[in-house]
């Protein structure tokens, strides 16, 4: 999972807000250019800011898990994109019947590399922001400067601080319940489902307990009422208005480059 | 006889790199009432956990009732090594008491007759033989603690292990829960409680075990273990106050005094030698 990972670097020190709008802005580049190489360019880039935050091996790692999904769009771009010149067909012409099903195309082959491509730079961003901003950081950006109510923002970062809670609870009850000779043993869905009784019941009256008192506790703590201060207040500093420049620079030159047909290759039928 | 629970050399090393239990030798023997005691985090729960297989040794060997728990799974354990844990909460999931007392007994595959025999012995054992219709959550904490420890009982294990059985309860749930363990060593079960009850360890246990930092500090009858006040000190526990009373008047009292009854006892005697005086 990812999580804020203490280090010292400037792009910890950067506002959540700049980290969000790099978000944006790595998002509108992959979605204006579809040539492979550009995507690519892209994609580095996000792991070159990586590595300046210092959780460049942990951005890797997460990448590398993505290629799993990306080699399934690339294989669907492939199979069901029968424009372009066809390189080879997976059924030999010269089977019977189905020789010459699903041709490979040039077309196919190019925008499934770019497809690809792009769903890894879509979200190639979550796991440099996640690992160098705190989720309280998150919620202050958005209810600060974004002003999305308190109480939503507050959900978000108590549902992401409950996970490790519920997994230890879950690991606590199974472990309870094999104590008692509770075993899953083969692949019987029914079984499986049967199974999940004695885990789940515990958890969720477990969770609703937790649930309430939290919010018992949240209340006896002022919880709601009128005026609320912040103890940690995020400022926008020299350096995240010099990036924004940076940010709007580089999206007029893109769009700029897009129009006049750099980094967009031509494909029949889009 | 044959020891019922060998542990030699016990390491545990968490994934995290905790080096939870270091070097840890243990035997016990049937029908042994040994209470575990700890500071938190010392390895007591850590070290149970390795009886019936729920963690498994970094390191070291551990035999349960003649098995090498090393080539068996924990639901294979189960009718050999009972586990309570703290809370019954992360346990009862069924909608009547008798149905979770028969859920260890199910997953054994008994048959219905045993199952139901098995229900009867183990609620008249708890206590519980009115409420066996009951909703669990209707039950009062105490209550549904008895419920935890018949629905593990129902399985018939020789050891039991019973972590912090008093808990969050007051006195009298304490003193019962207690009575019960008692009643249960007493018909033959081997029993492990991990407890910070010291008043508790002094009333029950017979044997008691002390775990400091994952290494067992002390092992001894509880007379010898609440006489070494000094080690147990070096764990901040501190045994109970009556012991503790004789203790600071060592030259009066020179044996290890465990309870009231004992005080008064010890007391008595001097006080017949030294003033010549029937009392």
């Amino acid at each position: 999972m990812l999580e804020y990972i203490s280090r010292n670097s400037l792009i910890h020190s950067l506002h959540p807000l700049t980290k969000l709008a790099w978000a944006l802005v790595v998002m509108i580049l992959s979605l204006v250019f579809n040539s492979p190489w550009y995507l690519a360019a892209i994609i580095i880039s996000v792991v070159l800011v990586g590595f300046i935050a210092k959780v460049g091996r942990e951005t890797l790692v997460y990448l590398s898990a993505l290629i799993v999904v990306a080699a399934f769009v690339f294989i669907f771009q492939i199979l069901f994109r029968p424009e372009g010149i066809v390189l080879f067909t997976i059924f030999p012409i010269s089977w019977p019947v189905v020789g010459g099903w699903l041709p490979v195309t040039d077309v196919g082959l190019s925008y499934g590399f770019a497809m690809s491509l792009r769903m890894i730079a879509l979200v190639s961003v979550l796991p440099v922001i996640l690992t160098t901003t705190q989720p309280r950081d998150i919620v202050m950006a958005l209810v600060d400067t974004l002003h999305v109510p308190y109480d939503y923002a507050f959900m978000f970062t108590t549902a992401l601080r409950f996970m490790p809670v519920i997994l230890s609870e879950v690991n606590t009850i199974s472990q309870a319940q094999r104590s008692r000779a509770y075993a899953v043993e083969g692949w019987n869905p029914i079984r499986k489902l049967q199974a999940l009784g004695p885990i789940a019941l515990p958890i969720v009256f477990i969770a609703i307990e937790k649930a309430d008192r939290l919010g018992l506790c949240m209340e006896l703590r002022g919880y709601g009422s009128k005026y609320r201060t912040y103890l940690r207040m995020l400022k926008l500093g020299n350096l995240d208005w010099v990036v924004f420049l940076l940010f709007i620079i580089v999206i007029i030159l893109s769009i700029l480059a897009a129009i006049n047909g750099y980094g967009r290759i031509q494909l029949v039928g889009m | 006889m044959e020891p019922i629970i060998h542990v030699k050399d016990l390491n545990h090393v968490y994934p995290n790199g905790t080096h939870a239990l270091r070097g840890v030798s243990l035997t016990v023997y049937p029908g042994e009432f040994v209470a575990i005691i700890g500071q938190n985090g010392s390895g007591k729960t850590t070290f149970v956990k390795h009886l019936n297989g729920l963690l498994r040794a970094t390191s070291g060997e551990v035999w349960v009732d003649g098995l090498n728990i090393n080539e068996h799974t924990v639901s294979e354990m189960a009718r050999h090594v009972g586990y309570c844990f703290q809370n019954p909460d992360h346990q009862i999931f069924c909608d009547s008491v008798e149905k979770e007392v028969a859920y260890g007994p199910k997953n054994l595959g008994l048959s219905d007759t045993q199952i139901e025999g098995r229900i009867q012995e183990s609620l008249k054992a708890v206590g519980l033989r009115d409420l066996r219709k009951v909703h669990p959550r209707d039950l009062s904490k105490g209550q549904r603690q008895r419920v935890a420890v018949a629905s593990v009982l129902s399985m018939h294990p020789a050891v039991l292990n019973i972590d912090e059985p008093t808990t969050g309860q007051d006195y009298q749930d304490g003193i019962d829960m207690l009575n019960l363990i008692d009643r249960l060593n007493q018909a033959g079960h081997t029993i492990l409680f991990i407890t910070h009850d010291m008043p508790m360890v002094a009333r029950y246990a017979r044997r008691v075990v002390v775990f400091r930092e994952g290494e067992i500090l002390l092992d001894g009858s509880t007379r010898e273990v609440f006489r070494e006040i000094e080690k147990l000190r070096s764990t901040f526990l501190i045994p109970p106050q009556i012991t503790m009373l004789a203790y600071q008047h060592r030259d009066f009292y020179p044996e290890t005094i465990l309870s009231t009854a004992e005080m008064v006892d010890q007391t008595l005697m001097h006080l017949n030698r030294h003033l010549r005086k029937p009392w």
